[in-house]
């Protein structure tokens, strides 16, 4: 499975999938999309076998009947108004229940292109005693810490 | 800036460091750095408003110091000071 992930570019360094980087970029307008109900139990399917070949059944609609087959590396680099037809195909072609949340969603679903990313990681790091203001050049620069007296261009506030 | 105006600013400044340096405390509780700088700004701020206290009064109600007169109530009132503290 590992290997298969790295094949179909979920492990880019970036947390993106190439392909999916290419679909947010493209300007190509996104087709309404029906999406075929998931087959119960296709999760046993072994992704690494290639010939690994699942049906769907027919969707409440009654027009799709379609045949999901992991996609081969080489496929991912079909054009991107291809994959914009079928965006589920990426997920279907992985075990749901291994993808993280943020890598459920189709992408053309994605308002923000950071819900299809890996969520971020923030540190702050801690402030040392370092070099102090005066007292009353604290007092006038708002903070006695050189290393926060920062230009904050608020709103509707002067700027220093 | 007469001697009542200079004492308030003084008192007003190391309440202003003193607070900058208590933040930075609530996250460093052992810098001592940090200690003796509050500790030294306590000191002169202590001084500072015990002075202001004998020369013009109180600055807050309990520096009340047991005269015959509640004097809290005496002008000026911040608001009537000349100019900002």
């Amino acid at each position: 499975m590992e290997a298969y992930r790295n094949q179909m570019g979920f492990y880019n360094g970036k947390g993106v999938p190439e392909s999916w980087r290419r679909i947010s970029q493209s300007p190509v307008k996104t087709p309404e999309i029906i999406r075929p109900p998931v087959t119960p139990g296709y999760e046993e399917c072994d992704s690494e076998e290639r010939d690994c070949q699942m049906e769907m059944p027919m969707s409440p609609m009654g027009e799709i009947s379609m045949r999901v087959i992991p996609i081969p590396p080489m496929e991912m680099e079909k054009p991107a108004h291809l994959m914009r037809t079928m965006p589920e195909m990426e997920n279907l072609a992985q075990p749901m229940d291994t993808l993280p949340d943020e890598r459920r969603a189709s992408p053309p679903d994605c308002a923000f292109p950071g819900a299809c990313i890996t969520l971020a990681m923030a540190y702050v790091p801690m402030q040392q005693w370092d070099a102090i203001y005066e007292a009353d050049q604290a007092m006038e620069r708002g903070t006695l810490f050189p290393d926060l007296d920062l230009p904050f261009f608020g709103k509707g506030d002067c700027i220093r | 800036m007469n001697q009542r105006e200079i004492l308030l600013k003084r008192v007003q400044i190391c309440d202003f460091v003193l607070n900058d340096t208590a933040l930075f405390l609530d996250t460093h509780p052992t810098d001592p750095m940090a200690l003796g700088y509050y500790k030294k700004y306590l000191t002169i701020r202590e001084k500072a408003s015990k002075e202001f206290v004998e020369k013009y009064g109180p600055l807050v109600r309990s520096d009340y110091a047991g005269g015959p007169r509640w004097d809290w109530v005496d002008e000026p009132w911040p608001w009537q000071n000349k100019k900002e503290a």
